[in-house]
């Protein structure tokens, strides 16, 4: 039940259309945006539930509940999704035996049936993929299609690790018609280009069906800051159906960075009779009714539960989704509350079960029938750490990077508390004892990297989606050794992983079949990356302009030159700029210059684009409708005297106008580009002459061509 | 992170918050918090629930939860944590009157020991 419809703007719900889209037209950009389905009853036995992925599939077969993985990818753009693209892939080479009668491993080295049949990954183990932002691609692609993410030819690496996803974000915006009037909401549109392109317009129905990982897509609620999960526990406090939400949506709302995309738009139902769901606190022994007691015994379990009531507010019909860095950068806070905390959704059907949704390992750790026996948790942080040179400088940072601060610092600081609680976490829940599950949890790193120059290059890379290929391939790799060479931060004595995978999996670790750049370094990447992409370029122009009939004059000038880069393909632009042509003529049997002709021109067009390396490609067409004005110049108004013609008036008619044009960009370097372009523009206006005039008119063949070059200088 | 084990003199399920988690004897892990201890069904027990402040305890120094058997006259014993009036105490006087004697009376010969620490846990939990 997708639909793309105008948003309200101003106007309630029910507006006829054709009033929403003059309204959408007029104020060009009024958001628009894909209505969230209602759900229809709510049922913690039914939608996309931890509790509800099916056991019954080889998948699950191969994934115990006594060993206990969770991953937590943080943000990061293209450098996030590569790194824990890097651990995912090292995660499939750790190979062990699980022995299910004994619920243990086992070592297990004979060619036999019994020993292949107990033979899995450290991956298939993974239980819940907890993610944000730049991971949250990483963790939906392996969620939703597993070990085809590893397909090198497969829509993961061809259409986002190794593809400039941005400068089509961009592109697409700009030169897709469609997108013109929801320019205000570019979520959407990168909604539409990663459905199209990475998900296949998967919803999270399709997540229903397949078994473990979970996965919990992290955004931030943008009025009251809390995290916003995208899992049904969450869609049920808003009464909407989480399983007909494409897939990609949600991970564009991981992924709305302030500033470059708007907010995502997330209906609720509460105040349109709502789904049956009596909503939490309603119930004496509800969670939610006995932590409004604890604001002053545990404040966090208090906040959360005044966060769930709050989306139950009927007055907040519509949530808005930003970035879920703002609210858990690394994607670890979820993984926290279910490691710290039995509050749940629960269901008691009249017979005494109780149904349960969410996901709580603590209630793991306390069940006493199948207790879980180890619980491990990756964390992937792929935050950066540039160099700034401010204080060997009297002057401080610029205000564009004061502005970056103000976001990044907090983050930064919060995930680094969250990371410390995790640490914390296996002294105060005292595991790692005898009769106690295992508590393992690493964290990956870049800071963790032995190489100084390699932990440089990598923490400096910037927070975009597209990066060069050397670069994702660092980033794989290094991601991948990460994890080889990470020791336990949840140990007293720290336990390197290598330790943990021999002695406590009885397994092996292998290498990845991954590229492996020898280096990684900043001088390495100099050589290796070349040009990068431009998006926007602003420079200037020479032109030179040739009439194509004797009513235009030649003529050459200086202009600016603006270039927006293009997607592959076709595109359509539309715009508005003046035309003008000298006019030459011969009055009284001397030729002078007669006036200055121009042609005001809203005009659109379609092109075709080819990017190939560094260099782009275009040819289209141009067809516009121009107001025409005519003024006669200083020359002719004396030679008009000298006839005895004073005070003569001239003026030109509107016409239409057509414009072919080729152009060439090419990327000399990251920072400046040039461009070479030819056009030609047909018009045929008619000059009309005030009372006085030897003539009444004069048809005009305004057509010439024109040969630009220039140089621009990227500012995006 | 704190600690409950919940006491009966038979082995039985243990539900808190509404669901079972954990069996009685067992040492239970909670967040801090109120929370509500039930022994489900069969009802055979006493009181029917005990809704407390669990905060302040150890693995070592859990919060002991204790229900009797509803045969027994034995009043329960609770260490380390506050008491929240229940709805179901409340019906009987008489009852009511007796149970809250006799655990107030453990409770402040026991919190002696564990005042200092439960306020020291309190004052540092973040907010």
């Amino acid at each position: 039940m997708r639909k793309d419809l105008p948003t309200p703007c101003g106007a309630g719900r029910g507006v006829p259309m054709k009033r929403l889209l003059i309204l959408a037209v007029l104020a060009s950009g009024c958001a628009t945006y894909t209505h969230t389905p209602r759900l229809a009853a709510y049922d913690l036995s039914k939608g996309y539930r931890f509790e509800q992925l099916p056991l019954s599939s080889p998948a699950a077969a191969r994934n115990s509940d006594e060993l206990f993985v969770v991953l937590a990818f943080s943000g990061g753009g293209t450098r996030a999704a590569s790194l824990s693209y890097g651990v995912l892939a090292q995660l499939k080479e750790v190979r062990f035996h699980w022995n299910p009668e004994t619920k243990q491993p086992e070592t297990c080295n004979e060619q036999s049936a019994r020993c292949a049949a107990m033979e899995r990954s450290l991956l298939d183990e993974v239980d819940v993929i907890s993610s944000v932002s730049g991971g949250s691609f990483t963790s939906a692609y392996y969620a939703l299609n597993g070990d085809q993410i590893f397909d090198t030819n497969g829509p993961f690496h061809k259409s986002f690790l190794y593809y400039p996803v941005q400068h089509d974000l961009l592109s697409h915006a700009v030169y897709y018609p469609q997108n013109w009037l929801r320019l205000r909401s570019r979520v959407e549109i990168a909604a539409n280009d990663y459905a199209r392109n990475i998900f296949g317009g998967q919803t999270f129905g399709a997540l229903q069906l397949r078994a473990r990982p979970y996965l919990i897509l992290n955004a931030t609620d943008a009025s009251t800051g809390a995290r916003f999960e995208f899992t049904q526990e969450q869609f049920d406090l808003l009464c909407a159906d989480l399983s007909q939400v494409p897939i990609a949506r949600g991970v564009a709302a991981s992924s709305a960075f302030p500033g470059l995309l708007n907010s995502m738009t997330i209906d609720s139902f509460n105040a349109d009779g709502g789904c049956g769901y009596a909503g939490p606190g309603t119930k004496s022994d509800d969670w939610v009714a006995m932590a409004m007691n604890d604001a002053f015994i545990n404040y966090r379990r208090y906040a959360a539960a005044r966060e769930t009531l709050a989306y139950r507010d009927e007055a907040r019909t519509h949530m808005h989704l930003l970035d879920g860095g703002l609210a858990d950068n690394i994607g670890l806070r979820s993984v926290l509350q279910s490691l710290t905390s039995t509050d749940r959704p629960l269901a008691t059907a009249a017979d005494g079960t109780v149904t349960r949704g969410g996901w709580s390992l603590l209630d793991k750790i306390n069940d006493p029938d199948h207790p879980v026996k180890s619980i491990v948790v990756i964390t992937v942080n792929a935050k950066t750490n540039r160099k700034k040179d401010w204080d060997t400088k009297q002057a401080g940072p610029g205000t564009f990077s004061v502005i970056n601060r103000t976001s990044g610092v907090p983050m930064g600081n919060f995930s680094t508390e969250t990371l410390e609680l995790l640490r914390e976490y296996g002294f105060d829940a005292d595991l790692n004892k005898p009769g106690a599950p295992r508590f393992y949890g690493v964290e990956v790193a870049f800071e963790n990297l032995a190489d100084p120059l390699e932990r440089e290059f990598l923490s400096g890379m910037g927070t975009n989606f597209e990066l060069a290929p050397f670069e994702v391939d660092c980033l794989i790799d290094r991601g991948a050794r990460l994890l080889r060479e990470s020791r336990s931060v949840t140990d007293t004595t720290p336990v390197t992983f290598d330790d943990f995978v021999r002695k406590e999996l009885k397994g092996t670790i292998g290498q990845p079949s991954t590229p492996h750049p020898m280096t990684c370094t900043d001088a390495a990447g100099r050589r290796e990356i070349g040009t990068r992409g431009h998006y926007i370029d602003l420079g200037i122009e020479y032109h030179v302009t040739r009439g194509a009939s004797d009513d235009v004059e030649d003529e050459q000038g200086v202009g600016v030159a603006v270039r927006i880069a293009k997607p592959n393909g076709f595109g359509a632009t539309i715009g508005f700029g003046t035309q003008a042509f000298d006019v030459p003529a011969s009055i009284g049997g001397t030729d002078v210059s007669f006036g200055a002709l121009r042609l005001r021109a809203l005009s659109g067009g379609l092109f075709y684009a080819r990017r190939a390396g560094r260099t782009e490609t275009s040819a289209g067409l141009s067809v516009g409708y121009g107001v025409g004005s005519f003024e006669l110049t200083r020359e002719a108004r004396e030679q008009y005297g000298r006839l005895g013609l004073f005070g003569l008036e001239a003026d030109a008619t509107n016409v239409w106008l057509a414009k072919p044009n080729v152009s060439v960009w090419q990327n000399l370097t990251s920072r400046i580009a040039a461009n070479v372009s030819a056009s030609y523009v047909m018009a045929r206006p008619t000059i009309r002459f005030g009372p006085g005039a030897p003539a009444q008119e004069r048809k005009i063949t305004a057509s010439a061509f024109q040969l630009s070059g220039g140089i621009g200088f990227k500012i995006f | 992170m704190e600690f409950v084990t919940v006491m009966f003199p038979t082995s039985r399920g243990v539900n808190i918050d509404g669901a079972p988690r954990g069996r009685t004897g067992q040492l239970l892990r909670l967040q801090a918090g109120t929370h509500r201890f039930d022994l489900g069904v069969p009802a055979d027990y006493a009181p029917p629930n005990q809704t407390l402040a669990v905060v302040g305890t150890t693995a070592a120094a859990p919060l002991e939860v204790a229900f009797t058997s509803a045969l027994s006259a034995a009043p329960m014993a609770v260490v380390g944590a506050a008491r929240l009036p229940s709805k179901k105490r409340k019906t009987s006087k008489r009852k009511t009157t007796k149970r809250k004697t006799t655990s107030r009376k453990t409770a402040k010969r026991k919190t002696r020991t564990k005042k200092s620490r439960a306020k020291r846990s309190t004052r540092t939990k973040p907010r």
